[in-house]
């Protein structure tokens, strides 16, 4: 059966939300104001803006999406 | 384009920034990624990573070194230079004034491997595996054997260097106060809790081995195996070291394998939940003679070298990990006199 | 000889530290012996023997680590255990300190039961960023924009697959579990659960709901290209199907610029099938779908708003014109359009909020015919020079060609100031209309900054024997950070005419600018 990890965030009325904030940093300062507990993350680009890392990096990113691990998936889903 | 690192030339392992920083210095230091290069690769390492994608999650960090678990209970150590080789261990390019703790890696980062590359986190460090060199922990011994009473010489100034140059607060300690060797005798007043207590065990274990009875090696292994101070627990290093010399001289002097063989197996069936899983690495790869590198040379060089050659080894040995390194030689002491003894009964024309 | 074990779960990391901080304290006066040793079952009995195995330990495992002190007299164990906690802190505030983490992984070590992620890097960037956070397990709000539409689509499904919510791309304003995430005001937590497509449209409805004296249960946002062709409306759909199981969201509000047809159909299809009444705002888009698949649609934001309101009160639904009695918005259109000159005849529309500026173009387009914009409703009423002002104008000056290499208006003033004065400059301009917008991301006091360019730009206006007319809505609530109250004061003070709503300040202005001649047309 399919985990709800929403169910986490929404359907639990007295979760607290724990955020990450990557990029710009006031965001993470505006949630701490409402009493929120964030980690921000200092972000730069990957690879130190290398392209050929990019796409290396992007090409393993679609090999993890192939046809042969979403069928793995879908078999070891079926509980 | 390739970006240049800042900090590290990939070939030399020399730094282009100077001045040391402390271990726990700012990672701010850092440019990201940093690039290393692997310049060996252990056997099993290799196996473990080969042509996978994803290879596993940093699982514990150190000065020296940093653990990836692979599956539920495997590990390859990317590893200092300085640590030397080993059979699960990549040996990198960062040199020895560096740490792995200040290079920003974290546990369960994930580590990826693309062609080449093993990379760690989300880029923080890439190490190139292109130019590195497998190794396999060599179980022929090079050079002529010398006689087994040079040997024990050679034994002896392994002990001595281990008094001066060791660490006591495991199970180390046995060494200096062995008045006699085969551990009867004992100022126990002198020892430290865990040596205290460990004692009998080995004590028993030793005479389980000679006596070939498995359910008694078993026993006492179940009483040593994850006991005492350090993240490798001393009784476990003291085990692989013995394990390891068992193998490797048996293989050697041509004495006996099959008994080494089942006495080592007997203390491995023991080991499964009841140790770090770090060290249940290290222990499982002794069994088949397999350990790091200057643990090897040592074993090699009491059966081949001259005395000096046999110190510098044993300093060698003495520097792995804190106190690991003393209960390693403790283990390599009992293990060589045990075959020693037997060689000599058995007068091999050696 | 006193014995204390203090265990450390899950030490790898400062293991090295660790033995440090035992060698150090093993130094100290009355220390027999510090010792650092994993919870291994021999080293356990060990304890047991000794009489120190407590429950923590025992329940511990061989790759945890004990640090266990043997002291003299429990005097010097104080000493010892005070000095080993001390020495942890130092060490892990450090720690802490030392690292800023820069990637998702090392965020998720120091946090590892963080639940979402917001992201905010450049739109090349974006996608790799919320996959790493999906395939983690967390909901992710993406701010980012820029991001290709095939990139967005994936991030979707995949998204859908794991039961997590993908805010986004360009999804400026959400509010989960009471919490504003990006530009969000500070709303009360109610009975009302909005899925929009639009950050401003999200905050006009969320506040007007405030204000109506209810709440917001969950506001997801699904970025801006949700109910395109392409992405088909998914998170509009896993949004309106989460808010029908959550036991705290009695009445739904969709939100969205006017959707790609088909993608509009198969929302409203599942809107449909939704067991709780929904509010549909296709900004002004009048389809028919709406009322045939049972939800109720409302023309403009604030109509929105009171509908839902009215649902979970169980009112009847009423379209709101204006809130003030016919008769006093009327003398407040006279006591304004008496003193303009004949040549001022036109509404010059300067918007923060691009859905804001667009549902005034929906607004206006009846009262005052078409209306310029470089977001217009028909394209032959697109702006040639989005600098020159043509007749009436309504513009977004939110959008790119103001927003380059600078901050978003919400933030920075300086574009909208000067264009007020220039407004004013125009003889034929009769009215500036004007979105206000509060709340978390937004400037820290808007007006302050827009009453003096106000100022200058009815000063310019008199000085040439004109009047100008300033209107303006703020989207806010008194709790947010900048004061709902302190800002329509301040506002008021510079003689500007604030509305409770955007559609409202754009039905004033239309009246204003046309004399009060389209009133019959607007109270029908």
């Amino acid at each position: 059966m399919k985990k709800s990890y929403l169910g986490k965030v929404m359907i639990m009325p007295n979760k607290k939300l724990k955020v990450i904030n990557i990029g710009i940093e006031t965001f993470a300062e505006d949630l701490r104001k409402q009493g929120v507990e964030v980690v921000h993350v200092d972000w730069r680009p990957p690879a130190g803006g290398d392209v050929e890392i990019l796409k290396l990096l992007d090409k393993l990113e679609e090999g993890v999406d192939s046809p042969e691990r979403d069928c793995l998936k879908r078999l070891t889903s079926k509980q | 384009m390739i970006s240049q690192p800042t900090d590290i030339e990939p070939q030399t392992g020399k730094v282009v920034i100077s001045g040391e920083k402390p271990d726990f210095s700012s990672s701010t230091m850092i440019t990201h990624p940093l690039r290393l290069e692997a310049i060996f690769i252990g056997s099993i390492a290799a196996n473990r990573s080969f042509n996978q994608e994803r290879i596993g999650q940093v699982h514990s960090v150190f000065r020296r070194a940093f653990n990836v678990l692979i599956s539920d209970n495997q590990l390859i150590s990317i590893v200092r230079r300085d640590v030397g080789k080993g059979p699960i261990n990549i040996v990198t390019n960062l040199p020895q004034y560096r740490s792995m703790t200040s290079i920003g890696i974290r546990r369960k980062y994930e580590v990826l491997k693309v062609d080449d590359l093993i990379i760690v986190g989300n880029n923080v460090l890439i190490i190139s595996t292109k130019n590195a060199k497998q190794w396999r922990p060599r179980k022929e011994f090079r050079g002529n054997l010398l006689t087994i009473k040079k040997m024990r010489d050679n034994l002896m100034v392994m002990k001595e260097v281990a008094c001066s140059h060791g660490h006591f607060d495991g199970l180390g300690q046995l060494i200096k106060y062995t008045e006699d060797e085969h551990l009867e005798k004992f100022i126990t007043k002198k020892l430290n809790l865990f040596a205290r207590m460990a004692l009998p065990h080995i004590s028993r274990l030793l005479k389980a081995i000679k006596a070939g009875s498995s359910q008694d090696i078993k026993r006492s292994a179940k009483k040593l195996i994850g006991f005492g101070p350090g993240l490798t627990p001393s009784a476990d290093d003291m085990l692989s070291g013995l394990m390891t010399s068992l193998a490797l001289i048996a293989e050697n002097l041509d004495v006996n394998m099959n008994f080494v063989s089942k006495v080592n197996k007997d203390i491995a069936s023991c080991i499964p939940g009841r140790t770090a899983l770090i060290s249940q690495e290290f222990l499982m790869h002794a069994v088949a003679g397999e350990a790091n590198e200057p643990i090897i040379t040592l074993i090699e060089k009491i059966l081949t070298a001259k005395p000096n050659e046999v110190e510098n080894a044993a300093k060698e040995v003495l520097a792995i990990g804190d106190i690991s390194g003393t209960d390693i030689v403790l283990g390599i002491l009992l293990g060589s006199q045990l075959l020693l003894d037997e060689a000599q009964y058995l007068d091999k024309n050696i | 000889m006193v014995v204390r074990v203090i265990i450390r779960k899950d030490t790898y990391r400062d293991s090295v530290t660790l033995m440090k901080i035992s060698n150090k304290v093993a130094e100290l006066k009355g220390v027999l012996q510090a010792a650092v040793i994993m919870a291994t079952p021999t080293n356990k009995q060990l304890l047991r023997d000794v009489k120190l195995l407590t429950d923590e330990i025992e329940r511990a495992g061989p790759n945890d680590l004990v640090i266990a002190l043997d002291t003299e007299n429990e005097e010097s164990m104080q000493i010892a255990v005070s000095e080993v906690d001390k020495l942890l802190s130092a060490w892990e505030s450090m720690e802490v300190e030392e690292v800023r983490p820069k990637t998702l992984d090392s965020a998720l070590s120091i946090m590892p039961d963080a639940n979402l992620v917001m992201i905010s890097v450049p739109g090349d960037f974006a996608k790799r960023e919320a996959l790493r956070a999906l395939r983690k397990g967390l909901n992710v709000f993406l701010f980012s924009s820029n991001v290709p539409i095939e990139e967005e689509l994936e991030l979707k499904k995949i998204s859908k697959e794991r039961g997590l919510l993908m805010m986004g791309p360009d999804c400026g304003t959400a509010i989960i579990n009471n919490i504003a995430l990006g530009f969000g005001n500070v709303v009360n937590q109610g009975p009302i659960g909005m899925v929009s497509a639009s950050g401003t449209g999200l905050q006009q409805v969320s506040t007007l709901i405030h204000m109506e004296g209810l709440g917001i249960s969950q506001a997801i946002g699904t970025g801006g290209n949700d109910l395109s062709k392409e992405v088909g409306g998914m998170m509009m759909m896993e949004g309106i199907k989460l808010l029908e199981k959550d036991k705290k969201t009695q009445a739904i509000v969709l939100i969205s610029k006017p959707p790609d047809p088909q993608t509009g159909e198969k929302v409203l299809k599942v809107a449909g099938h939704c067991e709780k009444p929904i509010v549909v705002n296709f900004l002004g888009e009048e389809i028919d779908e709406i009322g045939k698949r049972g939800c109720i649609a409302a023309t403009t934001l604030e109509d929105a708003a009171r509908a839902a309101c009215a649902l979970v009160r169980g009112k009847k639904i009423e379209k709101t014109i204006f809130t003030l009695p016919r008769r006093r918005i009327m003398s407040m259109v006279n006591a304004e359009s008496s003193k303009l000159s004949r040549m001022q005849k036109y509404v010059r529309g300067l918007f923060s909020g691009g859905t804001l500026c667009y549902e005034a173009l929906v607004v206006l387009a009846p009262l005052i015919g078409d209306v310029y914009s470089n977001i217009p409703l028909k394209a032959e009423y697109e702006l040639e020079d989005v600098n020159v002002s043509k007749r009436h104008i309504c513009i977004d000056m939110g959008s790119e060609e103001f927003t380059i290499g600078r901050p978003h208006p919400m933030i920075d003033f300086t574009l909208r100031k000067r264009r007020i004065v220039q407004e004013a400059k125009d003889p034929e301009t009769a009215v500036v209309l004007l979105d206000v917008v509060l709340g978390y991301g937004a400037h820290q006091d808007p007006a302050a900054e827009l009453v003096p360019s106000i100022a200058d730009a009815k000063t310019v206006a008199e000085q040439n024997g004109r009047f100008l007319s300033v209107v303006a809505s703020i989207v806010g609530t008194p709790e947010d950070p900048q004061d709902l109250r302190k800002q329509r004061r301040k506002l008021k003070g510079a003689g500007v005419i604030v509305m409770p709503s955007n559609a409202q300040a754009s039905r004033i202005a239309a009246l204003i600018a046309t004399r009060g001649t389209v009133e019959e047309k607007l109270f029908g």
